[in-house]
């Protein structure tokens, strides 16, 4: 398939200039030399460097992308993303509560869990007995969790020191600094399992698109499967952002990118081209972070946004241009 | 009414109450025989009454925006922050408060206003404002691409400049304090005619909302309604922002709240009554953020959050199945 | 990348095996050539710190600087580091006026925003110094695979290690242990001679206080900038000593400033023109406005009593003295200059 060449084109083509291009330039002689037989001044920029930050950037966008299709075709919502759930809200207050107490725990993982905390939050309030869930009440159950973290993340952020804010705001951000291959390994064994969850659950997912009803007389047990996959979702995300932080818009993206790219049609192609779509924001995204400006650093979360927004406004005249108003 | 007596009441929190409280008398004293040395008079005068001024003045502005954009987009979750005003604005005092190395009140004041419009006004045009059909899904997406992309650029540069990061995490908790040091003066004009413009299109908007076509029948001109409606949001939220900083939920929840107590259904008297919903609410919320944790004072947009929060929740909850409101 | 550094010793003529170094082996040799020769410093040095320990078997020679302020030590002890940590401000290199002549023309790379491993890398560094740079453990496991890194100690905050504690760390890490010493005692000297030059500080209370987007306080009697002025002989308010609390600020509602007054209030300020603390309304009815008690620091001074380092310190003193004795002269009619360049004079 076509579209299918072109997003691993594009993956091929990042993870190159991933490898090659840093902060400092290192010759590709030495590089090479480095990744084969692990000696010379390439061996620690390719093998501890460069090479695990983008094994995990590439886990960490797919495990985020495939999260963020997944919320986007249960609640019909080009629009909804973990984030909606309150899961980055939720990931931030985590990190300014651990930090404001003088803890040194691992920020990523601390994100996680906060996430994970805040999406199981908004189920559970969010799930009224002998009702079902709509999608309406678990967006405004979504939101009022994230505001509620984020109000008490931002009354957080104004105890603590001004370098500390910096720490705390860097952490939330999103960051993909001194990534080792046990990062990139947890989140790829992750995303592996998750993967046969999902593909367990696609079936039922291509049927829940058709809509509630039909579903359920096609003889789906519409709740249990939409809240299965949703908790897929949000297990995808936590894996994402336990070594990468909460970094934003790569799950709002990468569905329509996806799709815009393949053409996929299918539900199974449509996550798959989500992942791959999310794995390349988050490389490219990693790529300008780390060597766009001389001597600056930025976590990657930045670049997301900034690489988002064109993408989005793309979208927009894309889709209007041709008259789906 | 019970909103007359809330209101009140909440006029007699924000002056009456605080670390150095005051009886009626008191403040009548103050009035009649105003005393400078007199350290209640002076905290009368020249803290709460301004305090005061800016929570009518914010809570006017965020409350009759909510309802035009509500209104306009026809989603019952449309926030002003939407149209990227609050990322607008961030990024100007971001930006301008580090080239002109200072955050006087009154500095941050004049460049939020201006953000918040220029952002405004390029997620009108890229909304397709131009080609004349700005609906309400183009100018959602628009306003999250611009919002993304200067939130973003904002994050990018507190990341690298610890004294832009501490003048803008003291920025966005949003504040009534120092109310006198801003142009108050100029700022409630503005209100006043974006409150103004408002009222005059809200039977128009109505219209509108009854479909494009009929409404052009009925003679109002679909782009000339939303142009004009964007721009008192515009003036609005600016005001708003500029002399409170960005506060959450109340934009997003006056409106409904409006037409639950009122019992109206036209846009015209919820615009009416708008005003004194949203200056109650934005009082007792800065009245009681200023109890709580006395002497230190919890900045009004903390808690507008952290209380928005569990009331979205319970909205959520008790929201009967296809009820929209 | 070249960096001209000042001090230029000599590269050691074996291959060093960083891992060695970590692992803490003794088999690796001495290096006679890194010894001073003022005391028998014992090499290897072990340092325990918040994320395990850094063995170092010869005096760092090539260094980076990571911590946000820990190249002002560095400075003191006469190495120019390779690299520097920018934190805020618009000093060329990131090394402000008090530290600046210690630079001496070198150029070392400025690293903004997280820290540049492969940029650190590249500059071969034999000691990476960690503390104050909010480096997490994963940071410092990939670092350390560079070169040793020294991180704050394990029951210290993260910013919050003292600057002659610092001081003597890089001291012993760079083989300067004496002449640490020495710089130690020569700014606790300063203070203890302007102590001694103004004998009326003792038993005046002084506050350091802050304004700052309508937050207004004191610091608290633990934080270095309170510390200032009791190393000056001041006494801190009652208000301040009775605080129990864990932040290091202390705050105060705008409606009722009482906390603040003190024979010495010293603003501290980011900015050098504050209007909003000017026209502040409660603090013009506090008595110390009134009899000229106010100090304004702004952004130099108030960055060289934050910065709080072994440089910073006697600058922040040198510039503050004479308007600190005109504060608490107890004459209203003084006039202290800084506030009445602020507005803040009555």
């Amino acid at each position: 398939m076509k579209g299918a060449l072109v997003l691993t084109a594009l993956l091929a083509a990042l993870s190159m200039l991933s490898i090659l291009w840093g902060e400092v330039r290192v010759p590709p002689g030495d590089l090479w030399r480095g990744l084969i037989t692990g000696e010379g001044p390439g061996a620690l920029t390719v093998r501890v460097l460069r090479g695990p930050r983008l094994a995990t950037a590439l886990g960490a966008g797919a495990a985020l992308g495939l999260s963020g299709a997944i919320f986007q075709t249960l609640l019909r919502n080009p629009l909804a993303a973990p984030d909606v759930m309150g899961f980055n809200a939720g990931a931030g207050l985590a990190v300014i509560a651990t930090l404001a107490a003088g803890l040194t725990l691992p920020m990523p993982l601390v994100a996680a869990a906060g996430g994970v905390a805040a999406a199981l939050l908004v189920a559970v309030l969010g799930h009224r007995k002998g009702q079902a869930d709509t999608a309406l009440t678990l967006i405004l159950v979504g939101l009022g969790v994230g505001f509620t973290a984020t109000g008490l993340a931002t009354f957080l952020s104004l105890t603590i020191s001004d370098a500390l804010a910096i720490e705390a705001r860097r952490w939330i951000t999103g960051s993909l600094a001194a990534r080792s291959w046990l990062h990139a390994g947890q989140v790829w064994g992750m995303g592996l399992v998750l993967c046969l969850l999902l593909a367990v659950q696609a079936r039922a997912l291509g049927l829940l698109e058709l809509g509630r009803d039909l579903a359920t007389g096609l003889g789906l047990n519409a709740a249990r499967a939409r809240a299965g996959l949703l908790a897929t979702g949000v297990l995808l995300a936590a894996a994402g952002v336990a070594v990468a932080g909460p970094v934003p818009f790569v799950a709002l993206m990468a569905g329509p990118l996806g799709r815009g790219l393949t053409g996929a049609r299918s539900p199974a192609l449509r996550l798959a081209a989500a992942a791959g779509a999310g794995a390349a924001i988050m490389a490219a995204a990693d790529l300008v972070a780390r060597s766009a400006l001389p001597g600056i650093q930025f976590p990657v979360g930045v670049m997301t946004g900034i690489l988002g927004a064109p993408y989005l406004l793309w979208l927009l005249s894309r889709a209007f241009g041709k008259g789906e108003a | 009414m019970c909103l007359a007596m809330l209101f009140a009441g909440a006029i007699a929190l924000t002056l009456g109450a605080g670390v150095q409280s005051m009886s009626l008398a008191a403040i009548w004293g103050a009035v009649v025989a105003y005393d400078p040395t007199d350290p209640l008079h002076v905290v009368l005068a020249e803290l709460r009454l301004p305090r005061l001024a800016a929570g009518l003045i914010a809570g006017t502005a965020l409350a009759v925006s909510g309802s035009v954009m509500q209104a306009l987009t026809r989603n019952p979750l449309a926030d002003p922050g939407l149209l990227g005003v609050n990322a607008g604005a961030a990024f100007a005092v971001v930006v301008g408060a580090l080239l002109m190395g200072q955050n006087a009140a009154w500095a941050i004041a004049m460049l939020a206003f201006p953000g918040a419009a220029l952002a405004a006004v390029a997620v009108f045009l890229l909304g397709g404002g131009l080609s004349g059909e700005p609906g309400p899904i183009r100018l959602t997406l628009a306003g999250v691409a611009v919002s993304v992309l200067l939130l973003s650029l904002v994050n990018g540069i507190v990341l690298i400049r610890s004294d832009a990061l501490d003048v803008y995490r003291f920025w966005v908790a949003g504040s009534l304090a120092q109310a006198l040091q801003k142009p108050l003066v100029m700022l409630a004009l503005v209100t006043v005619a974006g409150w103004l413009l408002a009222l005059w299109l809200a039977p128009l908007l109505d219209t509108l909302a009854l479909g494009r076509n009929l409404a052009r029948g009925l003679g109002a001109s679909p782009l000339r309604v939303q142009g004009g409606a964007l721009l008192a949001v515009t003036l609005l939220t600016g005001a708003g922002v500029a002399v409170a900083g960005p506060i959450a939920f109340v934009g997003l929840i006056v409106p409904p709240l409006t037409r639950r107590l009122t019992g109206c259904h036209d846009l015209r008297t919820e615009v009416l009554a708008a005003p004194v919903v949203g200056a109650t609410v934005l009082l007792l919320a800065d009245g009681v953020g200023r109890l709580v944790l006395a002497p230190a004072e919890v900045r009004v947009g903390v808690m507008t959050a952290i209380i928005g929060g569990p009331v979205f929740i319970w909205i959520a909850r008790t929201l009967r199945p296809g009820e929209q409101r | 990348m070249t960096t001209r550094q000042k001090t230029a010793i000599a590269p050691p003529a074996f291959a060093l095996n960083r891992r060695a170094v970590l692992g803490g082996l003794l088999g690796a040799a001495v290096a006679p050539a890194g010894a001073r020769a003022q005391t028998a410093e014992v090499w290897p040095q072990r340092f325990a710190h918040a994320f395990g320990e850094t063995v170092l078997d010869r005096p760092a020679a090539r260094v980076v600087s990571l911590g946000y302020t820990s190249h002002d030590a560095l400075l003191a002890l006469g190495v120019v580091p390779l690299a520097l940590r920018y934190w805020y401000g618009d000093a060329p290199f990131g090394v402000w006026p008090w530290a600046a002549d210690l630079l001496a023309g070198a150029e070392p790379v400025v690293l903004t925003g997280e820290s540049g491993i492969e940029t650190v890398a590249a500059l071969q560094p034999d000691l990476i110094i960690g503390i104050g740079s909010g480096i997490s453990q994963a940071e410092y496991d990939v670092l350390s695979q560079v070169a040793p890194v020294l991180m704050h100690e394990a029951d210290s905050p993260i910013y919050g290690m003292g600057w002659d504690a610092l001081t003597r760390i890089l001291g012993r890490a760079t083989g300067k242990a004496d002449l640490a010493e020495t710089l130690i005692a020569q700014t606790t000297q300063a203070f203890a001679d302007a102590r001694a030059r103004h004998p009326d500080w003792q038993g005046k209370t002084g506050t350091a206080a802050y304004h700052f987007s309508g937050e207004i306080g004191a610091y608290a009697a633990f934080d270095g900038r309170s510390r200032f002025l009791t190393e000056l002989g001041f006494r801190l308010t009652p208000a301040i000593e009775a605080y129990q609390g864990e932040a290091f600020y202390i705050p105060m509602s705008p409606e009722d400033l009482s906390g603040l007054e003190a024979d010495v209030l010293l603003w501290l300020s980011g900015t050098d023109t504050d209007d909003d603390l000017a026209a502040l309304p409660m603090r013009r009815l506090l008595a110390s406005h009134a009899q000229g008690r106010e100090v304004f620091a702004g952004t130099l001074t108030a960055a060289a009593v934050s910065y709080g380092s072994i440089l910073s310190l006697p600058f922040a003193l040198q510039r503050l003295e004479s308007e600190i004795a005109l504060a608490a002269d107890g004459d209203a009619a003084t006039v202290v200059p800084s506030s009445a360049k602020a507005g803040l004079a009555p």
